[in-house]
This record gives structure tokens, sequence and C-alpha cells, in this order.
């Protein structure tokens, strides 16, 4: 049972909706400010940075806190578990207390508390009734713990977190890598079903675009534990022939699988997922056969993104008042176009930004320094 | 009530057109989707592999190809993407310009990429600018008036790095500033950018290009004296001027509502003044360092919600 209303999490989302079309030109101002009161919600809420400063000091307070009580007390192994557990329903329950008596909303404290809780959990659950610490028993305390807070506070991340933890659960049982595998893909595509049957129950709206980003999660969990070239260091892969090749054929079909989906459903997220996978699986294609890269294989991979993307471009212009099937190849609002230019910075950053001051290498043909040209370093 | 119940609800007391409602539900129900975001995603990967083969084809079979032949070819790809975009562009303005096309972007940054390719090249085969810094100075012009002539912001983010890689600075790990010296370059760099910034910005020129350089100029500041405050011989050097800037980023951030900025002045600044004062308290006691964290967290917390509360409601 979620603490926040339906109603406000709508309202919510349609306050950020009402901001992009009016930034985008679909609304006027004066028609923002005449629906702006009817989304308004009794709720604090703060912007995203300092959500996220709020949320490391808080949890930075809460884990001080409970290391001074371990310090000061100087527990035992048992103490330390009933500590942990105990730090965890107190920390649930400040969490549920802060959203109740000061109405906040993702503020951060509160889920600093609310993750703490699940940490805690985790800890006294890893602990409990094992000599030193039971990998098993943590994943399970952990999707469980994670899975209540989602329920409880909505927070999409902890949703993601469950569905994790609840893949890892089989690694914790010491079987071999295949049967792991097979039972936590199992398990990933329970939940996949399930969070897409939720996400058709509700639609777009809330909760149903919450349920959609945990149905291409697990649907990017499922391809990650089948692609053993990806996974491999989470549990080094059987020598079983047959699995190894199934895997394969199994790769290649969960991209095109899951880019019909997306593109019948209009699914965004699994869309952007299904691209991302698809390009995985090209990379993954030499490894996986064993063969050796060549230097001009990027050319190739490049050539085929900027063709396909080209060639999709021309092909949904071309279409009766340049869409298919509403699928348009231009920008319909200003978040779309933020974003591009939010990337667009961030490339500062990307690798290949020159490396330190140093003299070049004295052979005939490396060392470059260029900025963030791929033509940086060894040239 | 669902987004479209409340449409419905907007249309019928008459704040939204019969038009906009078509649209917005249309938008809403997704049976207008756009794929553009998609589309760029995969022009960008594209372009970075391609060049990224490029360069590595040439290294590898640089003896069979011979000089001549690859900056031929290195040549050849400038001239045709730089004509495209010469060809293709809208007259210049103070202004945002729109891109032309959704590829036109992405043949700039690959023209520049092949720019800088080409340069690379030249150094290391013939060593005509002796040395690497004249090629990243004229890189980095180049991409700079480039960015501007087109609008582009990846190819300004290609410019601020290849001056960064000038100024010596290495900003894709976070032990580039083991010495002093270039932790002096990179405060150097960080006021250089805000500098700039701040001077195209005041004379009108691309003014929406200002964030980039004071996100970048104020990250590498902040981070070069956090680490200085924490790392340096001279620490109190650092310390006392890192206070200063993480006040006044506070203290700007919110006066524009750039709130981003509250973040880093709060975290740079908790991070080196902690450092210092556990340095000088020096206890060896968990206790007592558990409690300061405590103590010290709880205050930040409570200036936060105040902050919050007041100003940074806005999401």
């Amino acid at each position: 049972m979620n603490l926040y209303s339906p109603d406000d999490e709508r309202a919510i989302r349609e306050q950020r909706m009402v901001e992009d079309w009016t930034a985008s030109g679909l609304l006027t101002p004066e028609q923002r400010a005449r629906v702006a009161p009817e989304l308004k919600v009794d709720l604090r809420r703060t912007n995203r940075f300092l959500r996220l400063t709020l949320f490391v000091f808080a949890y930075l307070i809460v884990n001080s806190l409970i290391g001074l009580v371990v310090v000061t007390l100087n527990v035992g192994e048992d103490a330390a578990t009933a500590l942990a557990f105990g730090a965890a329903v107190a920390f649930f329950a400040i969490a549920q207390w802060l959203v109740s008596r000061y109405r906040l909303y993702h503020f951060g404290i509160e889920e600093a508390a609310a993750i703490a809780s699940i940490s805690f959990f985790t800890i006294g659950s890893a602990m409990a009734f094992h000599p030193t610490v039971s990998a098993l028993q943590a994943m399970i305390a952990a999707a469980i713990g994670s899975f209540v807070v989602f329920r409880q506070f909505g927070y999409v991340y902890a949703g993601i977190a469950a569905l994790i933890f609840a893949a890892m659960v089989p690694f914790g049982a010491h079987q071999a890598d295949t049967v792991e595998r097979l039972i936590a893909m199992v398990i990933l595509l329970t939940l996949f079903f399930v969070a897409r049957e939720r996400r058709h129950d509700h639609g777009w709206d809330y909760p149903g675009d919450t349920y959609g980003v945990l149905e291409a999660v697990a649907w990017a969990a499922l391809y990650f534990l089948a692609n053993l070239k990806l996974s491999s260091w989470i549990s080094s892969p059987d020598e079983v022939r047959q699995f190894y090749w199934a895997t394969y054929v199994v790769i290649w079909m969960l991209p095109v699988a899951g880019l019909v989906l997306a593109i019948r459903d209009r699914h965004r997220v699994l869309l952007d997922v299904n691209i991302a996978l698809a390009i995985v699986t090209l990379l993954s294609n030499k490894p996986y056969l064993g063969q050796e890269p060549n230097p001009w294989d990027p050319i190739a991979f490049g050539v085929l993104l900027i063709v396909v993307a080209i060639g999709v471009r021309r092909w949904l212009a071309g279409g009766p008042n340049g869409s298919r099937s509403g699928f348009v190849p231009h920008r319909l609002l200003a978040s779309e176009k933020a974003r591009i230019a939010m990337a667009g910075a961030a490339t500062v950053l990307a690798p290949g930004a020159p490396p330190a001051h140093t003299h070049p290498p004295e052979s005939t043909f490396g060392g470059g320094r260029s900025g963030g040209g791929g033509a940086s370093g060894n040239f | 009530m669902t987004t479209l119940d409340r449409l419905d609800g907007w249309k019928a007391v008459g704040v939204i057109s019969e038009e906009q409602h078509t649209l917005l539900t249309a938008l809403v129900r997704r049976e207008r989707f756009s794929v553009f975001v998609e589309l760029s995603a995969l022009l960008y990967l594209g372009v970075l592999s391609t060049v990224g083969g490029l360069v590595w084809t040439f290294r590898e079979y640089v003896v069979n190809l011979g000089d001549a032949a690859i900056l031929s070819i290195l040549t050849l790809l400038m001239v045709v993407s730089f004509g495209y975009c010469f060809t293709r562009t809208p007259a210049y303005a103070n202004g945002e310009v729109e891109s032309p096309t959704l590829v036109f972007d992405y043949v700039l940054y690959f023209a520049c990429l092949i720019f800088s390719a080409t340069l690379a090249f030249l150094e290391t085969r013939f060593g005509i600018f002796h040395g690497w810094d004249t090629h990243l100075l004229l890189a980095a012009l180049v991409f700079g008036l480039l960015a501007y002539r087109f609008d582009n912001r990846f190819v300004l983010s290609l410019a601020l790095s290849t001056l960064a890689g000038y100024v010596g600075l290495r900003f894709s790990a976070f032990d580039g500033f083991g010495d002093d010296r270039l932790r002096v370059l990179a405060i150097l760099y960080g006021w250089l950018l805000l500098g700039i910034g701040w001077l195209l910005y005041r004379v009108e020129i691309k003014r929406h290009f200002l964030d980039t350089y004071l996100q970048l100029g104020a990250n590498a500041i902040l981070l070069a004296a956090t680490h200085g405050a924490i790392d340096s011989h001279s620490r109190n050097l650092y310390l006392a001027p890192l206070v200063i800037l993480c006040a006044a980023a506070i203290y700007l951030g919110v006066r524009f509502r750039r709130f981003a900025y509250v973040a880093f002045g709060t975290v740079y600044g908790y991070v080196a003044l902690s450092a210092r004062v556990l340095d000088v308290i020096n206890s060896g006691s968990p206790t007592v360092v558990l409690l300061y964290f405590a103590v010290t967290g709880t205050l930040v917390v409570i200036a936060l919600v105040v902050l919050a509360r007041r100003f940074g409601r806005d999401e």
C-alpha cells in the first residue's frame, strides 16, 4: 500500500507534462497558469540536486548513528544482528513518520531512512542463524526489503533493486552456474510478465509508468544473464556446450522480440533498452564465436548504426504527414531537446578526453593527446 | 482521475482548444511517438565508432597503406563532411539556432574528430608541430569556433576537453590532481572557462552555452581546491579560498535558482573541511569520528531543509 495517493502521484506527473508542453509551445503560459492550481498537491518536494545532497547527508547520519551505538556499546555478534533488525524497523518507521507527519515526497531524507532500513535488514538477515555471513539470506532479505519499500514509498529504484536482488538469489545457492542462471532467468521472466500485466492494467498513467520501467529492467537483466560474455564476472559459466550455444541464440532473439514488443506497445523505456541490447549483441558476436576482432570492425559497426539511423529517419519521414503509425523522426517536446543538450555537455567527460600532460612516447605512431576525439592517445 | 480525464475536463471548460486537446491526447496515448533521441544516440555512437575504427585501422596498416593514402582518405573525409556542414548551415546568429537536419550535428562532429585525427597523424608521422601543445591548442581553437558557428554542444565539449588537454589536465580520472602544478593548472583552467562563459554571455553570444562553461569550470576549480586542501603540503592555502568559493557557489546557486551549484558548494566544502577537522582532531577514536559525522551531517541537513523549503521547491 503506497503512502501517497494515486491522484497525488498522477498530479505530480501531470505537472511535469504541463511544464514540458508549455516549453514546447503546445500550451500557452496563460493556459499553464489556469491548470496549475488544479495540479497542486499537498506534499513537500524539492529539486533533484537538493534531494540528492539531502539523501547523501541523511544516509551519512544514519550510518554514523548506528556506528556510534556499535562502538560505544561494544556489541557482540548476536547483539549486532539484533541491532541491525532493530535499526531496520526503526528507520522504516522514521521514513513513514517523515512522510505522514511532514508530507515529504522524494525529499532525500525519508529516502535515506527507507534505504537504510533495507541495508540494516539485509545485514541482520545475512548474519542471523549463520556462523559467518550468508549471501543467500542477504539476497532474499534485500529483495524483500526493497520490494516493501517500493510498495510503501513508490521509489522506482527500490523496485529495480528488488528485481535484481530476486534474480541474484539463485547465485547464493551454490549450484552449478547453468542451473543458477536458468533459475534466475525464470525468475526474471516471471517478473517481466507480472510487471507487464500490471502495466497493461493501468495504461501509461501512474502506476503503469512505474511498472513499465520494471518490465524493461527485467528484460535487460534477463538478457544480461543470458549473455555469458557480459555476465561471466558474476558467475563463471560452465563448459556446457548446448547451454553456451542456446544463450548465443537467445542474445539474438531477445533484442528482436523486445523491439517488436516495444514498438507494438509504444514503450519508450523498453525500446531504448532493446536498442542498447541489440548493440551489445553485435559487440558480443565475435567473442561468442571465438573470433579475433579486426581493426575495421568498429568502422563496419559505426557505418551500420549510421545507416540504420538515417534509413529509419527517411522511412518515417516518407510516410503520410511525416510519420508512420504515429512514429515520427523529429522531436515533439522540449524535453527531448534538453536530453540531447545534456548529453552534448556530458560528452566533455566521455572516454577519449585528453590524458595527462606527458611527453609523447618515442614510438613512431603513438602518444597523441588530442581531446575527446577518439584520436587521443595512440593514433 | 487519469491524464486523459484531465484533458477532457480542460477542453470542456474551455482552457484548451479542440486542436490542442487532439494533439495532447495523441501524445498522452502515445499515438504520436518521437524517436528523435534514439536516432540521435545511434548517430553519435556510429560516428564515434567509425572514427575509432579508422584510427585503429590506419595505425595497424600504416606501413601497407602509406602516409599519402592515409592523408588522402582523412582529407577527403574532412572536406566532404565540412563541405556538407558549410553548404547546409543556416546563417550565423548570436541566439540559439536549430540544426537544419537530424544528421547535421553528427556530420559536424565526425568532421571535427577526423580533423583531430589528421592533426594527430601529422604530428606522429612528421612532427610538424614539434610537440603536442600546438596541435592541441589549434584543435581547441578550431573546435571552439565551429561550436559557435554551428551552435553545437558536442563540439563545444570537444573544444573544452581539448583545451584541458592543452593545459595538461585529465578529467577522466580523479587522480589527475596529484601535484600542486596540476591543481593550479586546473584552477586556472576553471577560471578561464568561467571567464569565457561569462564574457560571451554578457555580449549575448550563444547564451545557452553558459551552463556548460559554468558546470565544467566550477567543478575543475572546486575539485582541484578540495584535493589541495586534503593532500597538498600547503593545505591552508587551498582551504581558505575553497571555503569562500563554496559559500559563493551556494549563495549564487540560491540566488539564480541553479541548485546544482548549491550541491557542489555543500559537498566539496564539507569534504575538505571534514578532512581538515578530522586531521586536526587526530584522536584515532572511531567514536569521535562517528560523532563528528552525526553532528555535522545533521547541521548540514537542517540547513539544506531550510533552504529547500524556502527556495528549492520547484522540481
